[in-house]
């Protein structure tokens, strides 16, 4: 008479940890009626993963469940089962996808061979019957060549690809419940939404109910009925899509943010751009052969032209993999420059002498994505932001070292009481807040932002594009901006660059690019975002 | 009586290296993860009683690195340790050959002349062990039991005042009161650390005094076949054993940094040159390349009698070469794991940053690359150490190894290779090696997993 | 892959000379040939016409780099570094510093190294892997966590140890072996057995903690929870999966010092009395036979760059992700 397909009761998990007991996921309830897509939302951190585990049983060892959780699927409690009676749940009524398809297929074994064996296990299929039912099964996730792809092995597909087998295998018994945990995080967009729409055919087409996890809103509100919002092990929020879309708590509302005012010296901008790159390529060599000799290049970046002007910014938009952040890192004359020229005011970056470059990078800085790898885990927040003082010379005291800190913390929000401190106590949103103040340190003319926000939560995004908006008016500062993120683009561009494997296949005014895009690759992204 | 110093170069390298740890410490104190880690390895009660033995022998080792000439109404007598001195008469009490543990007679039979000039073939009596002295009801087990009591009990009494004053001074600078303070470390209400260093110290102090008063009644571990006694000769081979397992890699860690994180950073020609340089150290069989330059040293000292003022400085030169020999063959693991970290870490955002701000090549070498390995380091230091100290006993058997005058465990072993050939079986001084190297490498072992599980980042502790 | 590998054999040749040169550097140039013959005719009292007489009959007569006595070429070649070092790219030996031939001892004796280093080679590896396996399943228990110290206490005993009392126990108390020696044939054998017994308990230890290791690291990978997803049971998860995968870095690890298997065991045969090259090497060394321990210090490496490259090959045949280029 139960109508639920899946009731997890006061589920909890804790780790034994060595600073003493921690609760990854603290009493959450939920349910799952057949044929309904509910989506856990949280960042990372949440427990939204330890939940999608738990119900599958299929937790670190060093994760303890409390004695009064309860998982009920199908009116029978799973975690009262012996662990040979699971295994006849797992695969066969519960199908898995993993976030991380390049790890989640055995590497020593062909990709025919690991979808055999789900089959093998739970059905008596002839040898025959389970290679027909495999390639029946590689058609129905999408691949196109089924008994090529069934002799090889995982390394030679795509991720995209691979993400598909791994669906294969967790549909291959026609299960009840399928469970996605962040099945599409590791992709790029344009395959993000392809999984996204294979995942939502299969469900309709099996009638599957599932438990889609992720952190993204915009992903979830693509498949899902009903959400739930976790957080620290908490389920804080939850309500059908609609209602959770409405509150508008949960993603970054980038068009709240207001537009910069246009700066006054507009005779100076026309004069000249700050900085100027032509014709600019960063290409690896290829070796093979006896002799290693070249035999061609992975071109990273190829024939890229930008031009950006003081006080203004200019967004670099890509996907992963399009080579932004190698452009980003070539301005900064941090990787080897095969061709062309960046012109920093007058200067030519790639033909500069040491001491001359030495001197141009107080003018150009970094921020980087990632604000754990972005600071040195054995230096104090002091070090960290007045290295820059010290290898410039910008400085001769350590009385002056303190004062020039203190300032540059209150530039960038921070208190000064954090000197002292080891970055690992901070968060991510104070981390980058640290890394600006370390790029600001220099009194820089250019920062290039590789991504700022793509790492952070919520909450920290806003503050942080907040921030780098007021020290732009405030110091006259332009920015290089790369992100995959249109709306935020959109958000603080004056300009955007669309790149695509290593080329810019469109620029020009924000506005211009977003209302009219050109190139079909512009046309695709933009449709996709917003 | 006079004292002067000697100071033989092993001795000034330990004195270097203990000082190098104390900056080494003090430096880690002010490392977060150096410092959870800490308090990790202190999770296990295991890793603690390995600790607390290894500081006990660290401290035989330390004390027996001290060494000076006693010269007595100018009459100059040989270079001593502190140990020496501290344990003696044991080490001066030689007797003609074998006896047995505890024994009271020599091993073999020897002819004996009596007060009345007639030769007999028996037993002679040991010259240390004076049985005109035993109380006459006495027997033999009697004394033993007797020795043990008395020791036991001063060994209690000495450990509860050491217990009372280590307790009185932590709740004095906590300011509790002493009897909280006892209650918490006897229920262990503050982590198991207090009460397993006191329980361990305990056992290690008890069983000192029970083996420091038998020694000097009894030859406890028998005598070798020069009559000296084998208790003191193990407890002379913890120095030994100990030098080659620090100094070896004293010697092996600035070159595997520098080489090292010169190849991983530069990379290009230097980091070719480098790796030739260990491909080629690499490829020649560990055993054949200490031995070929062992054998080359070997010949270069006794052709050079003149360098060496007397024979324990030559024997010590010996143990020097070896820890050299051994550093310069086994530096290359320990690059090539440096190298590995350094390219990844070259990497880093916070490298890149650095060459953004223009921080010179030197300082990012010192400042983020050098404190990002050391875990790499430490974790090849604890591991390295047991290993080593096995490895003496080999070469020394194999011929390449310490100086045959050296007290080690190698030349006790490859002694009784012999010794249980004959009739009857002399297994004492086997037995006696055993005792004393099998705790040390084990807890250096069970230190070693701790402290890599700690360091570890590849061990994921979820 | 066939290029890959004649680089590597290229490869082979400046560090060959880099080996060459570093013996000859030990041997000729920290030691002078006066101070080897003096070594080995036992003294510094010796009459200088005998170490004379010594060093010609042993070819030590020569300058080292630059022989100006001689013209033309032979002023390269007929010196020590030429005559001594550089011949053993050819195979040639020479004659040892006692006067026997050593390309000759080195065929004969290289068998019986062969005898007792195989078989304690492979039931090593069996015993260890099914060890490891059983620990690995029973992870985090207290059946792995007796184990390991099981191993970590075998680990921390000197292999000398189990030389010794192996010898005293079996060969000596209970005499159901002969304490050392060798025959050839299928005598062999009874030899045979004492060695490789000893031989693989003292890897016990080590190796099955390296095995487990490696099974613990195979277990924590994204693709084992897949195979669970699956509803696979534990044993098979653990055969199929995890010792496919585990297989690696085993094979390539063996793989490496299968050739070096030819120089046998230092310490086993002396105290064996094996006539292998191990035996051979140590007597040379304790008779400070330097012709000897340059030859097959030399040997050594040929031996152990030819696992090198065999490991490579292994890559290839054991891991589906592995191409050479």
């Amino acid at each position: 008479m139960t109508a639920n397909l899946l009731e997890v009761k006061q589920l909890t998990i804790g780790f034994n940890t060595s600073q003493g007991k921690m609760l990854a996921v603290n009493n959450i309830n939920f349910n799952i009626t057949p044929n309904e897509v509910v989506a856990l939302i949280g960042e990372s951190g949440s427990g939204k993963t330890m939940t999608a585990l738990a119900v599958p049983y299929l937790l670190p060892p060093a994760a303890q469940l409390a004695n009064t959780s309860q998982i009920i699927f199908k009116g029978q409690d799973l975690l009262n089962l012996s662990e040979v009676d699971f295994q006849k749940i797992r695969g066969r009524q519960i199908g898995l996808v993993f976030q991380e398809p390049m790890t989640a297929l055995n590497p020593v074994l062909t990709i025919g061979n690991q979808i055999g064996e789900v089959l093998k296990k739970h059905f008596k299929l002839s040898k025959k019957a389970v290679y027909a039912r495999v390639l029946e099964l590689l058609h129905e996730v999408g691949i196109k060549d089924p008994p090529y792809c069934y002799g090889q092995y995982p390394h030679q597909l795509s991720g995209g690809m691979r993400q598909r087998v791994v669906i294969a295998i967790a549909i291959a018994c026609h299960p009840d419940l399928l469970i996605a945990d962040e099945p599409t995080s590791a992709l790029d967009v344009s395959t993000e939404a392809q999984i996204l729409k294979l995942l939502h055919d299969l469900q309709i087409k099996f009638g599957m109910s599932m438990l889609f996890i992720t952190h993204d809103l915009n992903v979830a509100k693509k498949i899902s009925s009903r959400i739930l919002v976790l957080k620290d092990g908490n389920v804080i929020d939850q309500g059908t899509t609609e209602q959770i879309l409405q509150q508008k708590k949960y993603t970054v509302d980038f068009s709240a943010i207001d537009k910069a005012p246009p700066i006054a010296a507009d005779k100076k901008i026309l004069a000249k751009p700050l900085l100027d790159i032509k014709e600019l390529c960063v290409y690896f060599p290829i070796q093979k052969g006896l002799f290693k000799r070249t035999v061609g290049f992975v071109k990273a970046v190829d024939d890229v032209n930008l031009r950006l002007y003081q006080g203004k910014t200019i967004a670099v938009v890509g996907e992963s993999g399009s080579g932004k952040t190698t452009l980003a890192k070539a301005i900064l004359k941090l990787l080897p420059i095969y061709h062309g020229q960046i012109f920093f005011e007058d200067v030519n970056l790639p033909k500069s002498p040491p001491l001359q470059l030495h001197k141009l990078r107080r003018d150009i800085q970094i921020i980087f994505q990632d604000p754990f790898s972005s600071l040195n885990p054995r230096m104090l927040v002091v070090d960290i932001i007045a290295e820059g003082l010290w290898a410039q010379e910008l400085i001769k005291t350590d009385q002056e070292k303190e004062q020039r800190v203190d300032e540059l913390l209150e530039q960038v929000g921070l208190s000064k009481d954090f000197k002292y401190r080891y970055p690992h106590e901070f968060s991510g949103g104070q981390r980058q807040r640290i890394g600006i103040a370390r790029a600001l340190a220099v009194k820089p003319q250019l920062i290039v932002c590789d991504e700022p926000t793509s790492a952070l939560d919520v909450e920290s995004q806003l503050e942080i594009i907040t921030l780098l908006q007021k020290l732009q008016n405030k110091f006259k500062l332009s920015y290089v901006f790369i992100t995959h993120n249109i709306p935020l683009a959109a958000a603080i561009a004056d300009d955007i660059a669309v790149m695509q494997q290593g080329k810019i296949v469109e620029q020009g005014a924000t506005h211009a690019i977003l209302k009219n895009p050109k190139h079909p690759y512009t046309k695709k992204l933009v449709a996709i975002e917003l | 009586m006079t004292f002067h110093p000697v100071i033989l170069w092993t001795d000034a390298l330990i004195y270097l290296l203990i000082i190098a740890s104390i900056f080494c410490v003090r430096w880690a104190k002010r490392q977060e993860q150096l410092r959870s880690a800490w308090r990790q390895i202190l999770q296990s009660r295991l890793a603690i009683i390995s600790l607390v033995i290894l500081v006990t022998y660290a401290a035989i080792g330390f004390l027996d690195s001290i060494h000076f000439r006693a010269t007595d109404q100018n009459q100059i007598t040989s270079v001593e340790s502190v140990f020496d001195y501290l344990v003696s008469p044991l080490g001066k009490n030689d007797e003609k050959t074998y006896s047995a543990p505890f024994a009271t007679h020599l091993y073999n039979k020897d002819i004996i002349i009596l007060p009345n000039g007639l030769h007999l073939r028996d037993f002679p009596h040991l010259k240390f062990v004076d049985e005109e002295q035993m109380n006459p009801v006495d027997n033999r087990t009697l004394d033993i039991i007797r020795h043990c009591t008395l020791s036991t009990l001063g060994g209690i009494v000495i450990w509860f005042i050491i217990c009372a004053l280590s307790i009185m001074l932590a709740a004095q600078r906590q300011q509790q009161k002493f009897l909280t303070k006892l209650n918490k470390i006897v229920k262990e209400k503050e982590g198991i650390v207090w009460r397993t260093v006191l329980i361990t110290v305990g056992v290690i102090i008890v069983l000192g005094f029970n083996l420091f008063d038998l020694s000097h009644a009894y030859h406890i571990l028998g005598t070798d076949k020069v009559g000296q006694d084998v208790f003191y000769e193990t407890l002379k081979s913890i120095r030994t054993g100990l030098i080659i397992g620090t100094l070896t890699t004293l010697i092996t860690v600035p070159f595997a940094i520098t080489f090292g994180m010169l190849s991983g950073y530069f990379r290009g020609w230097v980091d070719d040159v480098i790796q030739y340089v260990y491909t080629t150290v690499n490829s020649i069989p560990d055993v054949l390349l200490i031995a070929a330059a062992v054998l080359a040293l070997q010949i270069f000292i006794s052709n050079h009698p003149e360098f060496f003022s007397n024979l324990v400085q030559r024997a010590d030169a010996r143990l020097l070469a070896l820890c050299i020999i051994l550093g310069l063959t086994s530096w290359t693991n320990l690059c090539r794991l440096l190298r590995g970290e350094t390219l990844k870490l070259r990497e880093q955002d916070y490298v890149q940053a650095a060459i953004a701000l223009g921080t010179s090549r030197k300082q990012i070498l010192i400042k983020h690359i050098m404190p990002n390995l050391m875990h790499l380091v430490v974790i090849a230091l604890v591991m390295d150490f047991s290993g080593l100290v096995l490895a003496e006993a080999v070469l020394t058997y194999v011929g390449v190894g310490v100086d045959p005058t050296t007290l080690s465990w190698g030349n006790m072993i490859n002694a009784a290779r012999f010794e249980l050939a004959r009739e009857p079986v002399v297994w004492w001084p086997l037995l006696a090696a055993f005792l004393f190297m099998f705790p040390l490498v084990i807890c250096a072992n069970l230190f070693a997993d701790a402290v890599r599980d700690a360091l570890d980042p590849r061990i994921r502790k979820l | 892959m066939i290029a890959y590998l004649i680089r590597r054999l290229l490869y082979l040749i400046p560090v060959l000379i880099g080996v060459n040169l570093l013996t000859f550097a030990l041997y000729f140039i920290v030691n002078s040939p006066e101070d080897i013959a003096r070594a080995q005719l036992g003294g510094k009292h010796i009459d200088q016409s005998v170490v004379q007489d010594w060093e010609d009959q042993h070819g030590y007569n020569k300058p080292l780099f630059y022989n100006n006595k001689e013209t033309g070429i032979a002023a390269l070649t007929d010196t020590l570094f030429v005559k001594k070092s550089l011949i053993l790219f050819t195979f040639n030996f020479g004659v040892s510093d006692s006067g026997r031939n050593i390309s000759h001892d080195v065929s004969q004796r290289m068998w019986p190294s062969i005898y007792i280093a195989i078989p304690t080679l492979i039931i090593g590896l069996l015993v260890n892997i099914t060890f490891a396996m059983l620990l690995a399943f029973f992870r985090q228990t207290y059946v792995d966590l007796s184990g390991v110290l099981f191993c970590i206490i075998m680990m921390s005993i000197s292999g000398l140890f189990y030389i010794i009392s192996g010898q005293y126990f079996i060969g000596k108390v209970l005499q159901l072996v002969p304490i050392s020696g060798f025959e050839g044939g299928f005598s062999a054998f009874k030899f045979v057995i004492l060695p490789v017994v000893v031989g693989v308990i003292g890897g016990i230890g080590a190796g099955t903690r390296w095995y487990r290791t490696i099974f613990l690291e195979e277990m924590g990978k994204d693709y084992i929870r897949t195979a669970r997803a699956k509803g696979l049971a534990e044993s098979r998860v653990l055969f199929k999966h995890v010792l496919k995968n585990a297989m690696i870095p085993i094979v390539t690890g063996v793989v490496v010092i299968i050739p070096s298997l030819f120089l046998g065991s230092l310490i086993m045969e002396s105290f064996f009395g094996i006539p292998g090259l191990g035996s051979y090497t140590i007597d040379a060394i304790r008779q400070q036979d330097f012709a000897i321990v340059r030859a097959m210090v030399f040997l050594g490496t040929i031996l152990y760059c030819i696992g090198l490259i065999m490991t490579d090959i292994a890559y290839t045949i054991v891991d589906p992700r592995v191409r050479l280029q």
